[in-house]
């Protein structure tokens, strides 16, 4: 008897190991093309590094939420792979002279079901997004627009309250896109997506994957060039990457940094690298020592960021002793990237200052969801210990992590972030004075930054405009309601059949979902 | 008794490596080359060398040292945890099995609920609401292992109860104080005993577990299950970061859990009564 099995084990194995031996030259069979650059049709599978809770446009829900809504919407402008303005929705506009009306005439486009995109839809995107309540990310941005006229199917005019220099940039953002309004007001909030952008909603398995497919009836001729797209989501950065690795998908967002390299070096593959999000740490200005300039500059001192760079990013990115301004954006000046420098006794003699020459304690929010962040936050703990700062860690999961940066819950944070927008306005969404959101540092409210960011907002004379955010940025610099960190390199990487998907310059790489109507894939 | 225990070779190798462990995280602090918490952006995963032996992780800290500093934490859960579960999920257990009635029913239907749940269920959601840390983690654990305790005491403490002498000197008007402690506990001992060392290794796993998700020791004190999860990431890049503690880890395990059987052999498979 022992004999027996004894046999039929030995069998087995090698089948199992012959099995996959074979199984992995099969593979490597892939991309024998007749030399065509480029192609059409095909499925792309893209990897996210995480789920979108919701589809509601209007919503701001992280990077892979961006990355699906533009590829089944469009907004009136969008961000082109140049990361300039582009007319979509709206093939042409005109401003009023004093600034406050802005006419936008509609090209021929479609939604998904058949319905031509007009001005009504326009209107109901936009009154959504305003109503009191409403959970639109942007509404305090758009609060300028007063009132939206229908004039005719294809016209429609935006009256302003005052003049606003980044309304369009506003209006280009993913969170503006189109919505059908008969659409939503017969399937209810809940709605499957439906846009007018190049490709149309097929099924969303929560948990594992979204499929889109080609929109035949797209407003450009020649695009999109692929016949699907299946976003399927990995938040599990290491699965991510080795999904990558054997073929599974073929393009992914958010390589980590350790795997930059390897990924680089492999013949198969291809990376696209941007600097454009930061590391930054943000304050909540109720919480004691952190309410005085002085304990915040103190930090921005003590930290040296090759520390982070090394260590959390694997020597990637650059260092940011000053404000985080891409170079080439309004604002950007030499002085301003370099305010301040790694200077341990200059920090002690600020705390003294302010204070507190024994240090104190502090919490500190990250995540242990992203190793980036953790890291960050390991690495910070590390290098404010040295000047007398006993920080303790809050690593909770992403969606926790959220919750308690929307709600005030925390001492400080690391944050990871970005400008939604290349005007120098983005700003706003920072330092505008106020209670608790996302981006700010809880409670900050500084009255002559408020007063800058807003002559800022009107000013339509650009030399002038240079003028009153360099003054802004001076201020916020003494006053450093945040403390920036580095540069961080955003890389994706796909497989080296993968053309036409761009990884767009400074603040918008969160946005390169644009460019997946370019995107194709060799068969 | 003793003499059992010397001859039983498979007892004593795994007793000596629980003891040495035991020492090694007692000592750690003293013979850790380095601070396992310094910070060293410089030199990042760097292989071995005369200053860093075993290398050095993503933060160019010493391995070696942060491996004998993460004993610590698991040690002490393991420990803390398993004496809760032990003392008292044998009271429990000892108390429905001797009053038997109400007591037993809402002791042993309570340890039902929690034997329902698969222990590192239970554990990610309590950590989920209250956090990680030493401490969460050896009340999370302990109470999540004290039904084995129970269900052990209990079934033992009603044998033990059903003997002869028992029954008489309870008749004779031995408090119940007594009967339990003097008598009964002593008696049932042995399997108590075989437990707790399952438990320990159980325990010893569950947190490696949870601190490899990143749910349990809070960084940057280090745990083996905690380099284990950070050095997943490096596998390509440095191998022997995620070898060290896995290997360490699995042999710590093995050795108590083979130290469990041998006590089973040692204390005799069937409950020994005086």
């Amino acid at each position: 008897m022992r004999g027996k099995f004894k046999f039929l084990y030995v069998v087995l194995l090698s089948i199992v190991l012959i099995s996959a031996c074979s199984s992995n030259s099969e593979n490597s069979n892939n991309g024998q093309d007749e030399g065509s650059t480029e192609s059409t049709g095909g499925e792309l599978k893209f990897g996210l590094a995480a789920e979108p809770d919701t589809m509601d446009p209007m919503v701001q829900n992280g990077t892979h939420g961006r990355t699906i809504k533009l590829a089944i919407f469009r907004g009136l402008f969008n961000y082109n792979k140049e990361g300039e303005l582009q007319p979509q929705l709206a093939e042409d506009y005109s401003v009023s002279e004093d600034g406050k009306t802005y006419t936008f005439k509609l090209r021929d486009a479609k939604f998904h079901n058949g319905d031509p995109v007009t001005a009504e839809d326009v209107k109901y995107t936009f009154d959504r997004i305003l109503e009191p309540g409403s959970k639109a990310t942007f509404a305090a941005e758009l609060e300028v627009i007063e009132n939206i006229e229908i004039v005719d199917e294809k016209t429609v005019k935006f009256h302003l309250s005052e003049p606003y220099a980044p309304l369009l940039h506003y209006l280009a953002i993913p969170e503006s896109v189109i919505i059908s309004k008969s659409w939503i007001e017969e399937h209810g909030e809940n709605a499957d997506p439906m846009g007018a952008g190049p490709f149309k909603f097929v099924e969303w398995k929560k948990g594992q994957e979204f499929i889109v497919e080609k929109f035949e009836e797209y407003y450009e001729p020649d695009k999109p060039k692929l016949d699907r797209i299946k976003f399927v989501f990995y938040p599990d950065e290491n699965t991510r990457v080795n999904a990558l690795r054997a073929g599974d998908v073929d393009l992914i967002e958010t390589v980590p940094w350790k795997d930059v390299e390897s990924i680089e070096n492999d013949p198969n593959l291809k990376l696209d690298s941007v600097n454009g999000p930061f590391m930054q740490l943000q304050f909540n200005t109720s919480f004691e020592p952190f309410n005085n300039p002085k304990v915040r500059q103190a930090i921005a001192y003590a930290i040296d960021r090759s520390t982070i760079l090394n260590t959390a990013f694997s020597g990637r990115g650059e260092e940011i002793y000053g404000i985080a301004i891409p170079e080439g954006y309004m604002g950007y000046k030499e002085e301003y990237a370099n305010y301040f420098e790694h200077d341990i006794e200059k920090a002690k003699e600020l705390l003294a200052e302010a204070g507190y020459p024994n240090g104190f304690k502090a919490r500190l929010l990250a995540t242990s969801q992203y190793s980036f962040h953790e890291q960050t936050a390991v690495a910070v703990q590390s290098e404010l210990k040295k000047i007398g700062i006993e920080v303790e860690l809050d690593l909770p999961d992403w969606a926790t992590r959220i919750k308690k940066n929307t709600e005030g819950d925390y001492d400080f944070l690391v944050a990871g972030t970005s400008g939604d927008i290349t005007d120098a306005d983005w700003l706003s969404n920072f330092y505008k004075g106020g209670e608790v959101r996302l981006n700010n540092s809880a409670y900050f409210k500084d009255e002559k930054i408020d007063e800058l960011l807003q002559k800022g907002r009107i000013e339509t004379d650009d030399e002038k405009r240079e003028e009153i955010y360099n003054e802004l940025i001076e201020r916020s610099l003494e006053l450093s309601p945040f403390v920036y960190l580095t540069w961080r390199e955003q890389s994706y990487g796909m497989s080296k059949d993968v053309e036409g998907f761009k990884n767009l310059p400074g603040f918008l790489s969160f946005q390169s979902g644009i460019t997946l109507d370019e995107t194709s894939i060799k068969q | 008794m003793i003499k059992k225990m010397l001859k039983n070779k498979v007892f004593v190798v795994c007793f000596l490596i629980f003891i040495s462990i035991i020492v090694l995280s007692l000592i750690g602090p003293w013979i850790a080359p380095h601070n396992p918490l310094e910070i060293n952006s410089s030199k990042v995963l760097q292989p071995g060398d005369s200053e860093n032996i075993l290398g050095t992780d993503e933060f160019g800290r010493d391995i070696l040292s942060r491996l004998i500093i993460g004993i610590r934490p698991t040690i002490t859960v393991a420990l803390g945890a398993t004496s809760i579960a032990f003392v008292f999920g044998s009271l429990l257990g000892m108390i429905a099995g001797y009053l038997r009635s109400l007591p037993e029913k809402l002791i042993m239907r309570s340890a039902d609920i929690i034997l329902s749940f698969p222990p590192i269920l239970l554990a990610l959601l309590v950590v989920g609401f209250w956090g990680g840390g030493v401490r969460n983690l050896i009340l999370i654990i302990g109470i999540v292992y004290m039904p084995y305790f129970a269900r052990l005491a209990y079934s033992s403490t009603i044998q033990v109860k059903g003997l002869e002498y028992v029954q008489s000197e309870i008749l004779l008007g031995a408090s119940h104080f007594r009967v339990l402690f003097k008598i009964i506990f002593p008696n049932i001992l042995s399997p108590l005993i075989i437990q707790s060392s399952l438990t320990m290794a159980a325990a010893i796993l569950l947190e490696s577990g949870l601190s490899f998700l990143g749910l349990g020791i809070i960084p940057p004190e280090p745990s083996w299950g905690q380099m284990i999860g950070e050095a997943r990431g490096y596998i390509f890049t440095y191998p022997m970061y995620v070898i060290w503690p896995s290997l360490l880890l699995g042999l710590t395990i093995l050795s108590i859990n083979l130290l469990g059987d041998s006590l089973r052999d040692i204390l005799d498979p069937k409950i020994k009564i005086k």
